[in-house]
């Protein structure tokens, strides 16, 4: 008898299908419809965001003929829809044989997160289906760095310096009883008083070794908490996201990078950043435009950026400053200096 | 060829082609990364040619723009003052008499040889 375990059950997920064309959500939504149950389609324009709300998919097919409309459909949802910032979604965009380059690249740089060459109809009718099960594994599997609430990230900054805390106290305790003893030399029976405060020296003894697993476990929920924090670095240049990237190596950090302002609002508005680098000369939208656009976004208008400038001009600082940007590091960047600025903005 | 021509070069050729130092002190005396971050330069260093070029030959001033700008940030990071002097220059006047902006190019080009050969004597 074999021992291989056959799933019989067809597997259930909520999966939206949106398209420009009822005749495309049809087919798709058929084609889907074989493997899964829980398939939708959205294909009315005015419906666009009650369809999505309603159906909160986990896996969201775009089949648009266009990829710019694809583009616009998506763009339009993260203005419009709270729903799709707060639920882990995939998304699987279709495409023609002559946008398979484009695609490829919007997927690698996450705006997207998978395609599937569809049109003309290939011969592999399972690759979609396939991709939807690649998207739901991948949302089934944990993720690298979890979010905490702020109120327990604060806490946890707290608890880092615990260890510190009750060394500098102890430490004054001891410094205490030095000095009793001291003046004890100096008195008739002097060997008394100085024999009476030896249990206080062994109790902080004793203390600061009971103590030491607990600042220890400590420090370590603080680091774990630190690594939670997330940086958006936003520079078209690869030796400056490099250089960045070796800067931040031993920072307890998930450093995300992106290259220009599209990538930077894609990762940011998938899941709003702690804060973000952001260089002033970026290719078509600059990174003052970029934050004042980033600030138009409920969602990340308070997450502080940092510009980071050749220039520190004044019409920079002002322009900047106008468009919300929080604070200035002007290039080339010195390690210490960022790494206190990040420290001071993040826990201050 | 005019004195404005002349001049960018010449104020430039006062700083140094490579000062190490810079580098290892933005790094607080990190000499270990110094030494990766000046590797990764040397790709920048042909990326950043290629840009130039690019941009001058299709005579797109925005793209020499930014691609002195780049060049220009990295160089000054790593040390190689002169370069970072050079694209300086190229960055503000881009968009000059054709004739400038190439001897710009050209002093640009033999700049980055120099900063070039002198990572990659360093190195040995």
């Amino acid at each position: 008898m074999s021992n291989v375990k056959h799933e019989s059950a067809r597997p259930s997920a909520s999966i939206l299908v949106a398209s420009d064309a009822q005749a495309n959500a049809s087919v798709v939504s058929d084609l889907l419809s074989a493997e899964f149950d829980g398939v939708q389609a959205s294909w009315v324009p005015e419906s666009t965001l009650s369809d999505f709300e309603a159906a909160r998919p986990q896996v969201l097919v775009l089949a648009f003929e266009e990829l710019e409309k694809a583009e616009v459909y998506y763009l339009g949802l993260h203005r419009r829809s709270r729903a799709i910032r707060e639920r882990p979604h995939r998304t699987i965009l279709l495409c023609q044989k002559d946008d398979v380059r484009r695609v490829f690249e919007l997927c690698r740089t996450e705006h997207f997160d998978d395609y599937v060459l569809f049109w003309p109809m290939s011969y592999d009718g399972y690759r979609l289906p396939m991709a939807v099960y690649s998207a739901l594994r991948h949302l089934a599997a944990p993720q690298s760095a979890p979010r905490y609430p702020e109120n327990v990230i604060q806490s946890a900054e707290r608890l880092g310096s615990v260890g510190e805390f009750i060394g500098d106290r102890l430490a004054a305790g001891a410094q205490h009883i030095e000095t009793i003893r001291a003046a004890a030399d100096g008195i008739d029976k002097g060997a008394v008083l100085s024999d009476a405060v030896a249990p206080a020296s062994r109790w902080i003894d004793q203390f600061q070794a009971d103590a030491a697993p607990y600042v220890q476990a400590a420090q370590s929920m603080h680091s774990a908490v630190q690594k939670a924090r997330r940086l958006l670095v936003v520079d078209d240049d690869p030796f400056q996201r490099k250089l960045l990237a070796k800067y931040l190596s031993g920072e307890p950090y998930e450093v995300l990078f992106a290259a220009d302002s599209s990538e930077a609002f894609a990762l940011a508005m998938a899941e709003p950043p702690d804060l973000v680098l952001m260089d002033v000369m970026l290719p078509n939208v600059d990174g003052v435009e970029a934050t004042r656009r980033l600030r138009a976004y409920p969602d990340l208008a308070k997450v502080p950026v940092v510009m980071l400038t050749g220039k520190s001009g004044r019409e920079t600082v002002i322009e900047s400053r106008r468009a919300g940007a929080t604070d200035f590091l002007v290039k080339p960047i010195d390690r210490h200096t960022l790494i206190a600025k990040l420290r001071e903005m993040l826990t201050g | 060829m005019d004195q404005d021509a002349r001049r960018p070069i010449a104020d430039a050729v006062r700083v140094p082609t490579l000062d190490e130092s810079v580098l290892i002190d933005l790094l607080d005396g990190d000499v270990r990364l110094a030494a990766e971050v000046l590797r990764d330069f040397e790709g920048t260093l042909e990326q950043g040619a290629d840009e130039i070029d690019a941009a001058f030959r299709n005579q797109r001033t925005q793209d020499l723009v930014v691609a002195s700008h780049k060049l220009k940030s990295s160089s000054r990071t790593v040390g190689a003052m002169r370069l970072g002097e050079l694209c300086e220059r190229l960055e503000e006047s881009a968009g000059g008499p054709v004739p400038s902006v190439e001897r710009m190019i050209l002093a640009i080009m033999a700049e980055i040889g120099a900063v070039g050969r002198r990572l990659r004597a360093t190195r040995k």
